[in-house]
């Protein structure tokens, strides 16, 4: 019996307690650190990706987050395998959110979070490629908007501390 | 009372690396506190971990306040946001034992050494 501080369902809590596709993958193709704006999570995606057919071989995570952080980044590493960098990135973090069993309206930042992850890994990997495909937007899209670098988060926790600080 | 907090503060600082007492220690802190910040370890997360195993404690985490603020008085006393964000509060009462307080001590290094190993290698 759980006494989790917030309401998770039950597929949450068991992909916290066993996530899939957890850990460093030495061999991926690209890899991006996301990290949380709302409060200050951290995830990593690795995907190892097929340069022929553009489909993800094998995706896997590392996460300093919440169980919800943990649960949506797991699922979405399920999600992604097999497909088309296309359809991988259609995925929405509302389908994530749906996967899990639903996430606590405080949460979707998570879901938020571990597709923007997803996303500014793929829009590196073209960036590597040096190609851009038609239906990769030129502009980032809100989740990876949300999903910032490690330096920017970093200077953006800094910023709020001093001014939450201020307001004390 | 004060003898089960220290054997608790003592336990876990000496056992668990990247770990901070917040607050002072001996006669100046609160006899039934114990408070302490776990780095590269998400204390929302810990909690869970720990309530898997029957080990009720809360956090100054940012995800387990609506807020999503990590403790302000850990910030306060100087504490870094990360280090506020891995923390965990404990409250030892006059009917906890010393079986207890062994078996939290059991608890916290493997709830810990698991999330360690779901954070893996980033920041280097």
């Amino acid at each position: 019996m759980s006494r989790s501080p917030l309401p998770y369902n039950p597929k949450i809590l068991e992909l916290f307690r066993n996530p899939k596709n957890l850990g460093r993958m030495n061999d991926a193709t690209v890899s991006a650190v996301a990290g949380n704006p709302s409060c200050g999570d951290m995830i990593t995606f690795y995907l190892k990706i097929d340069d022929e057919s553009e489909a993800i071989v094998k995706a896997s995570f590392e996460s300093y987050g919440c169980a919800a952080n943990i649960a949506t980044s797991s699922i979405l590493t399920e999600m992604v395998k097999g497909k088309k960098l296309y359809d991988a990135w259609q995925t929405s973090w509302k389908t994530v959110a749906k996967e899990v069993g639903g996430l606590p309206t405080v949460k979707f930042h998570c879901g938020i979070l571990a597709v923007g992850a997803l996303r500014r890994a793929i829009r590196q990997y073209y960036k590597i490629r040096g190609h851009t495909p038609e239906w990769l937007p030129n502009e980032p899209t809100f989740e990876e908007k949300q999903a910032l670098e490690e330096e920017e988060l970093a200077k953006m926790l800094s910023k709020r501390m001093i001014e939450f600080e201020g307001e004390g | 009372m004060r003898r089960l907090r220290d054997k608790l503060i003592d336990g876990i600082l000496n056992s668990i690396s990247g770990t901070l007492l917040n607050g002072p220690s001996g006669g100046k802190r609160s006899p039934d506190n114990v408070n302490i910040s776990f780095l590269k370890c998400e204390g929302e997360s810990l909690t869970i971990e720990l309530s898997l195993k029957g080990v009720y404690v809360s956090s100054g985490s940012a995800c387990t306040r609506r807020a999503l603020q990590p403790s302000h008085v850990l910030t306060a006393i100087g504490r870094r946001f990360e280090e506020a964000h891995g923390s965990i509060l404990m409250k030892v009462t006059r009917y906890h034992t010393d079986e207890d307080v062994d078996y939290v001590l059991k608890a916290i290094p493997a709830a810990v050494d698991r999330l360690r190993k779901i954070y893996g290698s980033m920041g280097g």
